[in-house]
């Protein structure tokens, strides 16, 4: 019983809702041919500049909202509101509500409103400006950047045809022009070469007058002239044999694998040099962090500190496999002796060096050393000795060395991987390696007789550990 | 297989009691807090160095792997068959062919006289100098370059170039391989030291009246644990990847050069890097 009442319900609201649609679209229809008659666009763009061009007019929304009393009367004033109470009149009462609403609210800001609207248009257009010019900027410098990887790829692909014989041997014999390549004449003209010193050799032979002899000398004149044209008597050695179109694909091949093994690695080489930089100076920085905290006692946060600073470390030492693997096969190819005066090297270094020179004293045999050609100048500056041993020295006072570009003063720092890495903590005695030791077993020591001497230097970056935090009972910190 | 395992094993051991090196490689460290800009000159500066002090070494390695991989390599093997003996072809069953070929075959480890050449530069002088034309010279008296062109020549060079690229690439990434499980061994065996002190320092904070369950919960027991796992994961990896790439290695030269190297320089080649 219900489920009819329902569908009864249900179909008289469709057939209502259909009539009043039918009885809408009249009215509607006759505005949109009203409005495309007394062309009404020029008058609400000059209103509402912020409307898309595809908005047509004849939108009945758009029609209600100017309100036709606060406004100068313009031309089509009256057109205008008849047809907004055509609209409203016609459409059910809602949207004549609707229409007063808006009409309403535009007539209380209608000044701010418009001049947000355009305010904002123009923010709109402004930024989308600006955004241009970014990117154009930033293409611009990107594109700035380019010729240093050009410069570099050439001048390697140079050094590279110098140095080696094959590549050297493929280009020559694949670039050699025709002419002063092995000579290859056509068939047809060498027959027809030869079928004429023939026919001349019979005609002559044919001519009246003539003994043996001369026949004999005509012959073989003849057949001298067709050898020279036919190339019979051309040595045939095998080195100088032309190259066939499959040597020639091979060839290309080669040279072709070179250039791309050299473009790759030669990127490979710029990446990881600049990555390795960076990596190497995180590991510095997390180093210092870590044995501040073993200095301190404090091990927890050495523990802590330590780990990320090993991670760094594995990723520096990975940094650095992929610097000199890129490094190795480029100087397979261009040779050792390039590397060092790579483009690359000299822009950034140049901007580094010059930003770091109000932070940092610059050692005047640093200064003096030309950045443009690095190479045998930083072979021969008295480095911080990476690679090698190096004892600590037997002084008390730390010698300084200066670093190459006087980037950082540098201090001879002891390796922190040593035995004496220990916890002194336990008082020697081991703790099992299962992770867990017993809480009985560790011997009390008390802070003073610990091992180390406290860093008198504060230290700003490392961050204490806040027990309060971490909910640790009060009496309990050292 | 069985023997190639063995010998990992050996490897892992001796990269485990191998001691560590006093070389400091970053001694760079300022007084700044902040991170110091390194400029790439100076990165460019410290690997020079360190493979100035690494190039005999690893011309050493490099000379042992070439040899065992040139005599096992096919392509070249074949070429030089091809080239010792231009008329094999026509009198397949020449018995004097064969034993010559096979003796060129057995000279042609003779090229690895290029391996000095195979750091610093190509391989090539092949083309211009004696070393191929003595390689094929079978009994110091025939000449053998009666029918070797100069494309042959090329060609053979760039099959020998692309088996020097193969194996020093492969030999790189094995030494990256191995260093870095070497170091991450390092790190987890002092991550391990760091973190018996770190809780012993934690109970030690926590009283004596303390329960075990009571450091095992602590929140900075199990961020310690949590970093000290990443480590060892980390380390678990990188020893993997040297085993995989080892492999590798061993596919190209066979497992008796890669073990004679690990013996004559493995030590102090891949276990130079301090922490």
């Amino acid at each position: 019983m219900m489920a009819t009442h329902q569908n009864r319900l249900l179909s008289g609201l469709l057939l209502l809702s259909l009539l009043a649609s039918a009885t809408v679209a009249q009215p509607l229809a006759h505005a949109r041919k009203q409005t495309h008659n007394t062309a009404q666009a020029p008058d609400i763009r000059k209103q509402y500049p912020f409307l898309p061009p595809e908005m047509t007019v004849s939108d009945p929304q758009t029609l209600a909202a100017p309100p036709s009393e606060d406004t100068p009367p313009a031309p089509t004033e009256g057109e205008v509101i008849s047809l907004s109470q055509q609209g409203s009149q016609a459409v059910s009462g809602s949207s004549s509500v609707v229409a007063r609403l808006n009409a309403s609210l535009t007539q209380d800001s209608a000044l701010p409103d418009k001049v947000a609207a355009t305010k904002s248009f123009q923010e709109l257009a402004a930024a989308h400006m600006a955004k241009q010019q970014d990117s154009k900027a930033a293409r611009e410098k990107a594109e700035a950047l380019d010729p240093t990887v050009e410069q570099d790829l050439n001048t390697l692909w140079r050094e590279t045809l110098v140095r080696n014989p094959v590549v050297r041997f493929s280009v020559g014999h694949l670039t050699t022009p025709a002419d002063l390549g092995p000579k290859r004449s056509s068939l047809f003209v060498s027959k027809t070469l030869n079928a004429l010193i023939q026919g001349a050799t019979l005609g002559a032979m044919m001519l009246p007058g003539g003994g043996v002899y001369r026949d004999m000398t005509v012959a073989t004149v003849g057949q001298a002239f067709s050898n020279l044209a036919t190339r019979k008597l051309a040595p045939q050695h095998p080195a100088a044999r032309p190259l066939s179109q499959t040597e020639q694909i091979q060839l290309a091949q080669l040279v072709d694998g070179l250039k791309l093994r050299l473009t790759e690695s030669y990127l490979d080489y710029r990446n990881s040099a600049s990555q390795l930089a960076r990596c190497r100076s995180q590991s510095v920085v997390l180093r210092q962090q870590y044995q501040a905290a073993k200095e301190k006692n404090d091990a927890v946060m050495a523990m802590m500190l330590g780990s990320s600073y090993h991670q760094a470390r594995l990723k520096e030492l990975e940094a650095e496999e992929a610097l000199l693997t890129s490094e190795k096969i480029l100087e397979r190819l261009a040779g050792p002796g390039i590397l060092s005066t790579l483009a690359f090297q000299g822009v950034p270094a140049a901007k580094a060096s010059q930003a770091m020179a109000t932070k940092a004293p610059v050692s005047p045999a640093a200064s003096a050393k030309p950045s443009t050609h690095p190479g045998p100048a930083l072979l021969a500056a008295p480095s911080a000795s990476p690679g090698k041993v190096t004892p600590p020295p037997p002084s008390t006072k730390p010698v300084q060395p200066v670093a190459p570009m006087g980037v950082a003063v540098v201090q001879p720092v002891k390796p922190i991987v040593q035995t004496d890495v220990g916890p002194s903590i336990t008082g020697g005695a081991a703790l099992p390696p299962s992770l867990k030791p017993a809480v009985t077993t560790v011997a009390l020591q008390p802070a003073k007789a610990l091992k180390g001497t406290p860093d008198p230097r504060p230290l700003p970056d490392v961050p204490a550990v806040d027990y309060a935090l971490l909910e640790l009972p009060q009496g309990a910190r050292p | 297989m069985s023997r190639r395992s063995l010998l990992l094993c050996q490897l892992t051991l001796i990269g485990a009691l191998a001691l560590l090196p006093v070389s400091v490689w970053a001694a760079a460290s300022s007084p700044a807090a902040s991170a110091p800009e390194m400029t790439l000159q100076q990165v460019l500066t410290q690997i020079q160095t360190q493979k100035q002090d690494q190039l005999a070494l690893e011309q050493e390695a490099l000379t042992l792997l070439w040899r065992a991989a040139v005599v096992r390599s096919s392509p070249i093997r074949l070429a030089l068959e091809k080239l010792s003996n231009p008329v094999a072809e026509s009198t397949p069953t020449d018995k004097s062919s064969g034993a010559k070929a096979r003796s060129v075959v057995k000279q042609a480890a003779q090229l690895g006289a290029v391996t000095s050449a195979m750091l610093t530069g190509s391989p090539l002088g092949l083309v211009t100098g004696q070393i191929l034309s003595d390689a094929l010279t079978v009994d110091g008296q025939t000449p053998a370059r009666i029918g070797v062109s100069d494309v042959d020549l090329a060609l053979l060079t760039k099959e020998v170039e692309q088996l020097q690229h193969q194996l020093l690439s492969r030999y790189l990434v094995y030494r990256k391989s191995r260093r870095l499980a070497y170091a991450s061994r390092q790190s987890r065996e002092a991550a391990f030291k760091d973190l018996q002190a770190g809780v012993a320092r934690l109970s030690f904070q926590l009283g004596p009246s303390s329960s075990k369950d009571a450091l095992e919960k602590h929140p900075l027991f199990q961020v310690m644990q949590a970093q000290y796992d990443q480590i060892a994961q980390l380390e678990q990896y990188y020893v993997r990847q040297w085993r995989q790439h080892a492999e590798a290695l061993m596919l190209l030269t066979g497992p008796e050069a890669v073990e004679a190297m690990e013996r004559q320089v493995g030590t102090q080649l891949f276990e130079n890097a301090s922490l």
